[in-house]
């Protein structure tokens, strides 16, 4: 998949991964690939600013632990976090349902059966 | 023979001469995050066969360019445009209580002034065109037992003195009012360096201006009220010259991260 089309929607997607439970940001990485077989792939150092962000508009925290000899940042979801998901996941849905409705009556001529 | 770097300490060198742009905390926080990153990336590849080496240049390759990393970092830490005008109003209001500050110490050395020399020593002698009946009514009855002339003369050393006294104290309240209000996590002002910039330019521009007006006293009227400038000159040197010592003192400090 594009990673400009997917850009549009980090936010989302970080949010829906970490509203499972709190991880560090490779993590975060792997589990998107894992979930979505590969299909989406970002340059991961991408992740981190976006991260970052969410975190100065409340929707993650982040605490420092030491884990396996490693210092790792750990990313939760907050409450502000948790509404903001609900909200971007309805929008989401309700945007996907037209798309599919749409595309779904788009005329196919031309292309081979 | 050549020894190849390792990928991973390559590329935090670089991470760490572009992240000098970041806040000192952001930058030590993203090196950290990032080697913890590109360490457990390269892990994965060994366990799947690679060598150190070409596990280190796959976590490398996959985690994207340094510079592009620090870029987005950059602008997601830009300071909103409502901060920096709150951050310039704050420091406005402080240069300007300090400005006023001095203001109230140059009124206590035209003063002191006006105790050795008299009037004349602040105030310019007045016009003809200045001394009509009215002014001259308003001025003896202000100043008694003296000519229009020197009553004039001596209503404007007084006004010079206890209006700029009266704007030094404005100014200490205004510091005062600013210390006990400010909230502790409110945005603070520009940064220092800004700050003792804009203050350093400020007070040397009045240090030369007063002086040069001071000067001209002596050139085109004897001398006459060129106390109410040279009254000011020492304030704005001795400000410029404080302010000054703290702008060089922090341009000299090194940049550390």
């Amino acid at each position: 998949m594009k990673v400009d089309r997917v850009k549009g929607h980090l936010d989302l997607l970080l949010l829906g991964i970490l509203s499972a439970e709190p991880g560090h940001g490779y993590a975060v990485i792997t589990t998107l690939r894992d979930r979505t077989d590969g299909l989406i792939d970002l340059t991961e150092g991408a992740v981190y600013p976006a991260l970052h962000r969410l975190e100065d508009l409340g929707l993650l925290a982040s605490d420092w632990h030491s884990v396996a000899g490693r210092r790792r940042r750990l990313y939760r979801i907050t409450q502000s976090g948790h509404a903001a998901l609900s909200r971007e996941k309805a929008e989401w849905e309700t945007l996907s349902a037209a798309m599919t409705i749409v595309l779904r009556t788009a005329s196919m001529r031309g292309v081979p059966a | 023979m050549s020894i190849e770097p390792d990928p991973i300490e390559a590329y935090l060198d670089d991470l760490l001469a572009a992240a000098r742009v970041l806040p000192v905390r952001e930058a030590r926080y993203l090196l950290a995050e990032s080697e913890a990153h590109l360490r457990d990336a390269a892990e994965t590849a060994v366990a799947s066969g690679a060598s150190q080496h070409e596990a280190n240049a796959v976590a490398v390759l996959a985690f994207g360019p340094a510079r592009e990393l620090v870029g987005q970092e950059r602008a997601r830490s830009r300071t909103p445009v409502r901060i920096l005008g709150a951050q310039a109003v704050r420091t406005g209001f402080v240069l300007g209580a300090i400005g006023a500050v001095a203001v109230g110490v140059s009124g206590a050395i035209a003063g002191l002034i006006y105790w050795i020399g008299g009037a004349g020593a602040i105030a310019p002698i007045p016009r003809a065109a200045d001394l009509t009946a009215s002014n001259c009514a308003r001025w003896t009855g202000l100043v008694r037992g003296l000519d229009c002339r020197h009553a004039a003369l001596s209503d404007w050393a007084a006004e010079t003195i206890w209006y700029r006294v009266a704007l030094g104290l404005i100014g200490v309240i205004a510091l005062l009012t600013y210390r006990v209000t400010r909230r502790r996590h409110a945005p603070a002002g520009l940064e220092p360096v800004v700050t003792e910039s804009i203050a350093t330019t400020l007070f040397v521009c009045a240090a030369v201006t007063t002086l040069a007006l001071g000067v001209d006293s002596y050139v085109t009227a004897s001398g006459s009220g060129a106390g109410q400038w040279l009254s000011a000159t020492p304030v704005a040197i001795a400000a410029a010259a404080i302010f000054g010592a703290r702008l060089t003192r922090r341009l000299r400090e090194p940049l550390v991260i």
